[in-house]
This record gives C-alpha cells, structure tokens and sequence, in this order.
C-alpha cells in the first residue's frame, strides 16, 4: 500500500516518473562523492516547473525532505540524497528556453547540461564560460547550487559570475523571480546570494545566463620541470609581470604519469612538475602577450617547452589535464579529491607541507590544480577494501584542508562543502557567522527539508561507505576537477 | 606585503561602539560621504550612522592581486594606492572625485562604464564583514580569488544600501592595468544605428573596455557610442585600425585626453545641475522605447555599459516616474516613492531580511 505522501506524488506524476522500488532507486543513492550513500523513499522525475513547484510543496506540507539533483556529478556529496526524503531529478528539464545571440543572454531551464549551451551559443560566436571538467555531463541546475569553477576562473570567474536571473522555488513552495536580463541590478544581489547555497534555498526553475563573445584566439603552452616548486614559482612570476591568461594549471609528476597512461595527451613523462598556460582573447594583444610570456618561461628555466601549434593540439593539452583524475584513479581503486584555496603567493609553501604530510602518512597524493587562482586539487589515494584505509585517508585530507585555513584560504574553491566538508566550514568561520548563516537557512527554510544536512551540520549524516568509482566516471565520461 | 595597518585597537573600539549604537537604536541610516545624497531619504526619527570614521587600508598585497579596506575609505585613496602597483579596480567606481567612500560603493552598486568588460563590484568583492541588525560582527567570504565556503554574502550586500547590515571592511580582487588606452567616439544620425553598432562591437570577439551610448544634445543632433580598448601599447594601433572597419570614427581619444573623457564619465559630470540622476537596470532591446519617450519629455539620458544601464538626468515628474519601474535616484533629491527600495520585497529577500535584521533598524 502506498505511504500517503506517495499516494501524494502519484497525483502529480505518471508512475513511469516516480520511482520508489529499489531497483530504480539505488542509481539515485550516491554522486560524484561516492563514500556516502543512502537511499532515498522515491525518486521524481518532473518535466515541468510547475510539477517541481507541486512537488515541493507536497513535501513542505508532509514535512519531507527533498533533494533536487541533476546529473550527480557533486564531489562534496550536495546531491546525496536525505535520510527518509525524496530527490527530485531535474535532467529531463533540459530546455534551452530562449537564446539572445543580440543582448548575448540564454535562459534555460536546470536540467541543461552544461555543454550543450557552449554548443549552442558557439554558432553565434559566443560562449558560456564556467567549464567545470564534468562539463560534458554536469546539468546547470547543479553548477547553480554548488557555483562550480573549472579551468578558466581566473580571468572570468565562476558560476556566479555568469548567472543574471533566476526563478526560483523556495522550499516552502513560494516562487520568486531574482534578478534579471541586465548585468546590473539596483537591488541586493540575491542571485549572487543563491548560487552556491548548496539546495538550502530551494530549487532553480529558470536560470538567464550571461553569455560572452569567444576569444577570437587561443595561444596554449605547456613547460615541465624539474621541481614542483619551479612551476610555482614560474606561475608567481606570469601573475607579478601583470599578465592575466585565461588559465594557468599546474600537475605532478604522479598525475602527468597518470593521464598519459589514459589520453596520450604528450605530457613529459619525467617531469616533476608541468605548467599549462593558455593566453585568450584579440589575436594581437594576444601576440604581445605571448612575447612577454615566452619571456618569463624561458626566465623560469624549463627543461620542456611547447605551444600547441592548432586546435587540435590544444585540446590534446586539456584532454590530458582535464582527465587527470578519473585517470589517477586507475592508480588507485580510491580517491578522495579536495579542493582547498591557497594565498597564491604561498602555493609553493603549500605543495612541499602536502608533500611532506604524505610522506608521513605514507599515503599517496597526486596533486592537480587551478595554479592561477591558488585552488588546489590534491588527490588522496586509498584502498577502500583495506580495513581503515579510508579513515586514514580521511585524516590526512583534514591535515590539509587545516593547512588551507592556517594559510588563510578557504577549505573550497569550487566543489562546495556538502556532505565532504560540513566539518571544517565552522573552522572557516567565527561562531557568529555560523549563526548567522544558521538565522538565513531558517528563515528561508523554517521546516528544514532543502537539502537539509548539507552545508551546515543542522541533518542526519548518511553512513559512510567503503567508496568506489562514481559509474560515469569508470566509464572515463566524467572526471573529477 | 604592503600593508598600511589602521591601528587596530581603535577601530576595533570603533567597530565595537558601532555594535552597542546597533543594539541599543531603533532605527539606523548608514551614511558614507553622501556622494551619491539620492540614496539619503528622509530618516526622521533614525540615528545616522556615518562610516567615514573607519577608513584605512587594512592589506594590500600587490603580488596577491587582494585589497581588504575599511568601509570609510575614499576611493580616490584606493585607486592612487592600486595604481602605484599597476592595479586597478576594473569596474570603474563611480564619484571618485566627489568623495565616494568605499563602504558606500558596495552598498549602492556603483560601478560605472568599465563594469562591460571583466564585471562588477559583485564580481571583485571577495569578502566582506559587517555589523548586522542584532549587533554582531560577521564575516562572509575570504581573503581568495577563489572560494565556495559558505553563503556569498559579499554578493548579497552589493546594492544592500545599508538596509542588511552595516559594512565596514571588505576584500577585493584587482586587475593589473592595461598598461595604455583608447578611445574611438563614433557619432550616428540615427538610434537605431548606433544601437545596432554597439551590439555587433558588443557581440565581436574585439576586446573592449568599456562602450557608452551617448545622445548628443538629448539626441537632436544625433547620438555617438564611446567605445574604449586597453591593453599593451604595442598592440594598441593595430586592433584601433580594427575598431575603425566596424564604426565610423569621428574622434579619436588616447593618453590624457582619453584619461579625462572615461573620468569626466565616471564623475557622472554631465548630469550635474539637472536635478536627479536616477540609475535603471535595462538591456540593449529597452534603448529604443526609453530614448523616444526622453526625447519627448527633453530629458537627458547615457546608455551604460553596453546598453545594461540606463542614466536618466531630469528635474522630477511625478507621471514619468510612475513608468520607470525598478528605478534608483543616485543624486538629486528624492523622486521615487519610497525611493525604490525596500520597494515590495519577494519572498527570498524578505526573509533574508527578516535573518540578518529581524527588527528592521535600518532603514
């Protein structure tokens, strides 16, 4: 027989869109931080903002909590589902509603994977710019809740940055329109204040994006050295000289290993540390550019240099770069990645204490990251079956998201806290900003069913589990940034 | 580090006085160097609160590209000290030159012509803290270019106008700055032309600071688009050859001169001595219906930012304004009801409201 609240979803949705039997459930169980896993009572698939606005109310008057989820590619466990509560899948809410090539904007519905509107506005000549590495699966909905990063931060920013307007549905089943088409904004900016609340707020229904002009050019190095440190010292150097690239990355020699063992992107398999440097943007400031920063490289003295000579190189370059950890993951059956923000002047520092605390844990870590914007990727690797291998693991990746604080960064640069990180958020903050972000979550949400638990530690925590692979990340078609 | 220290005992018995003033007071008006006096409506009844007594660079780390200020601090301060370095704020604060403190920037949104290009203040402001309706101290964000910990409260207060929480120090990201600029005016006899103009520059993959849509002599005379470019020196001729294939080029502007015209613009200098100065948030599609209903009411008016915002310079008229809709008087006295804001609140922002100042002190 049929829980009421079921009985309650049945009237909003066909049974083929509401999924409450095991077999259908348990792809719905994890995301992209697979050591937590817990099953949901049913699973709804809405086509429509209005069925998601019924849902949720459903759930307000039921008190059950809900979880709105896209295409589970979060690596801090955002859309893990909620101990007696419901997810609600966005994916087959995959629109793109309106494009303005003129006024340059995109509204879309959140189940829009993230590439498809790049697809989209390339043949206008334009770009949406967030390109977080799961770009190819990630839905916008989720980039929204979690204001996902990705390479190319460092001269236009995140998610945020890129979002104009939503329309939203607050976990009370009210429905508020924030912001708009224009890129300015005479009132607080509540679309700012949204993104990146991790689902506390409720559920984006409409979301206008910016969008921006391609650059006209790309110019993508790449140089090895000797010692991690020289490549950080090389990236100081670019960011001192005045130069502002697109992106400028930074991996290990485990890592380069690594991803030249899957995608034969050319890495040199020797080198201790590997710098990528892509210039964008008008062809002849570019070119002035890149005299200035083949200056420098050469300066910072790399046994290995080369320039990707098309498009067709460059993107031999990020496929290397971008799949460098699902690829580590063939070193190990278990990783954790985290995602700590370092002072950039002080990522030298940073990588020899990662170092050394492996060392003394005697526990791997293959280390890939945004070296322009100080946010580090450093990959913990485990044997999930070896009894307590994952607790040690655990202790370790604290070791460092303790260092990201001492060193006054932030425990997230684009992840998000979620489940991964709740603990260290009130190590971040004073216990009076805590309180007030406790006073903003139940004011917006008094019965505490948004996505309740992540974030702030206000839920039910899901039982750990002996981890694994997320299933698309096996099959190579995400990877963890 | 290039650190200027505020000596911080006392704005720490500063910031504290604040907080008692917050919890014993009733009603609270936040004011700066009231630079922009069209967001000081009447506060009968409220104690005012001025922030210039808080003023000081807190750190400045030129290599970091990271500021953190106090929120009385000019400006003008800050832009002379980043310049020093190289640096600069990219979106363009607007007054600078008439005092605009820092605190009041964040609060009221004012980023002027060079906001097309890299974003806004809600793209710079990194961290923020701030006094909030109970009388705590609270932080939001960090001292990093890059983080995802947390509400984003700095976004939240851009365009607050002192109505969540008092704002005395805050974090920015800088830019180096291009090391030259130019400009190109270009003048059209028509609207629709210029408008068309400045969505195709707007849309092309030129790299541009900033693009203005000026009606000359309140359109009569036709209207011209001022459209910046910056970068390295060597480079600058060539993609200013480039510009010159898409617009008809009547003027050219470079060094000083350029300085002075993108200044002057930033000072809000044309829309001196014409009553208020009321900012809208619009897009390019809107120009056309708003440009035509100026011209018949012969009220002065820019288009900013690629056609995102609207400046409109008039003495008041109680109809006119009834249309505007989403509409706030930067200078000038007061003609929008309740001017603007807290105009009706949605849902989401009165209960951030209600969280951070459940008592409704400021005002």
């Amino acid at each position: 027989m049929l829980s009421p609240f079921i009985a309650k979803l049945s009237e909003i949705y066909p049974d083929a869109r509401l999924l409450t039997h095991d077999a259908g459930l348990v792809s719905y169980e994890s995301d992209g931080l697979t050591a937590f896993r817990e099953k949901p009572i049913a699973v709804v698939l809405p086509e429509s903002a209005d069925e998601v606005i019924r849902t949720v109310r459903c759930c307000f008057d039921s008190h059950v909590p809900f979880v709105a989820r896209g295409n589970g590619t979060s690596l801090s466990g955002g859309s893990l589902p909620v101990k007696n509560g419901i997810v609600i899948s966005m994916n087959r809410m995959n629109r793109i509603l309106r494009l303005d090539p003129v006024q340059r904007l995109a509204v879309v519905e959140p189940g829009v994977i993230n590439l498809n509107v790049t697809k989209a506005a390339a043949s206008h000549g334009l770009l949406y710019a967030p390109d977080p590495s799961s770009q190819s699966v990630c839905t916008i909905g989720g980039n929204i809740a979690f204001n996902s990063g990705g390479a190319h931060c460092l001269k236009y920013g995140m998610t945020s940055n890129h979002v104009l307007g939503l329309k939203i549905v607050l976990p009370n089943g009210t429905v508020d329109t924030l912001g708009g088409e224009s890129l300015e904004s005479i009132h607080p900016d509540y679309v700012g204040m949204f993104v990146g609340s991790e689902g506390l707020f409720g559920i984006a229904l409409e979301i206008t994006l910016r969008l921006i002009p391609k650059p006209e050019v790309y110019r993508t190095v790449m140089c090895a050295y000797r010692s991690l440190k020289a490549a950080g010292d090389a990236v100081s150097k670019i960011i001192a000289s005045g130069l502002l690239p697109g992106a400028m990355e930074i991996m290990d020699n485990l890592s380069i290993q690594a991803a030249e063992a899957a995608v034969h992107p050319g890495y040199p398999l020797d080198a201790a540390g590997l710098l990528i440097v892509e210039l964008e943007g008008e062809a002849s400031q570019v070119d002035e550019e890149f005299k200035r920063l083949h200056g420098l490289i050469e300066a910072s003295n790399p046994y290995f240099f080369k320039e990707a000579k098309d498009a067709f190189e460059r993107q031999q370059i990020w496929k290397g770069r971008k799949s460098a950890f699902s690829a580590v993951g063939r070193l190990s059956p278990d990783f954790i990645v985290q995602d700590g923000v370092v002072p950039r002047g002080r990522l030298g520092e940073a990588l020899e204490e990662i170092q050394r605390l492996s060392k003394q844990h005697g526990i791997r870590v293959a280390n890939v990251f945004h070296a322009g914007d100080g946010n580090l990727h450093p990959l913990i690797l485990y044997d999930g079956k070896q009894k307590g291998a994952l607790h040690h693991a655990e202790l370790l990746a604290a070791e460092i998201i303790e260092l990201c604080i001492r060193f006054g960064g932030s425990i997230t640069g684009e992840h998000g806290v979620g489940m991964e990180k709740r603990t260290y958020l009130p190590k971040m903050y004073q216990p009076s900003d805590m309180e007030s972000m406790f006073q903003v979550r139940r004011a917006i949400d008094p019965t505490n069913i948004a996505n309740p638990g992540k974030m702030l530690m206000d839920g039910d925590a899901p039982a750990l589990t002996t981890s694994g692979m997320h299933p698309l990340e096996k099959a190579g078609v995400i990877s963890r940034e | 580090m290039n650190s200027l220290v505020a000596p911080d005992t006392k704005v720490n018995e500063r910031i504290c006085e604040l907080q008692e003033l917050v919890r014993t007071s009733r009603k609270l008006h936040i004011v700066g160097s009231k630079s922009k006096d069209g967001f000081h409506h009447s506060s009968d009844g409220a104690t005012t609160i001025s922030t210039p007594s808080l003023s000081g660079v807190v750190s400045y780390d030129p290599l970091e590209f990271v500021v953190t200020l106090l929120g009385g601090t000019r400006v003008l301060e800050v832009v002379e000290l980043l310049e020093k370095h190289g640096q600069y704020l990219p979106f363009d604060p607007l007054l600078v030159d008439r005092g605009a403190t820092i605190g009041g920037t964040v609060a009221s949104n004012a980023a002027g012509p060079g906001r097309f290009r890299f974003g806004g203040i809600r793209d710079f402001l990194l961290g923020i803290r701030f006094i909030d309706g109970r009388g705590n101290c609270i932080r939001g964000g960090g001292q990093v270019v890059k983080n995802a910990a947390g509400f984003d409260y700095p976004k939240l207060m851009v365009g607050s106008r002192g109505t969540l929480g008092l704002l005395y120090e805050m974090t920015f990201k800088v830019f180096p700055k291009p090391e030259s600029y130019a400009t190109i005016v270009a003048t059209f006899s028509k609207l629709d032309e210029a408008v068309a103009s400045m969505n195709k520059l707007a849309s092309s993959p030129l790299d541009i600071e900033a693009i203005e849509l000026i009606p000359i002599e309140m359109g009569s005379r036709g209207y011209e688009l001022a459209i910046r470019i910056g970068g390295i020196a060597s480079a600058l001729m060539n993609r200013l050859n480039r510009l010159q294939k898409f617009v008809p080029v009547s003027m050219l502007l470079q060094d000083h001169d350029d300085w002075r015209y993108w200044r002057a613009a930033t000072n809000l200098e044309w829309a001196r001595d014409k009553g208020s100065l009321v900012k809208l948030p619009i897009t390019p599609n809107a120009i056309a219906a708003m440009d035509k209903q100026c011209s018949k009411l012969l009220i002065d008016r820019r288009y900013s930012v690629g056609g995102n915002v609207a400046w409109i310079a008039t003495v008041w008229n109680d109809q006119w304004s009834q249309q505007l809709g989403d509409a706030q008087t930067f200078l000038g006295p007061l003609p929008i009801e309740d001017n603007g804001y807290p105009r009706e609140l949605g849902p989401f922002g009165r209960a951030i409201k209600y969280a951070l100042d459940p008592e409704s002190k400021f005002i």
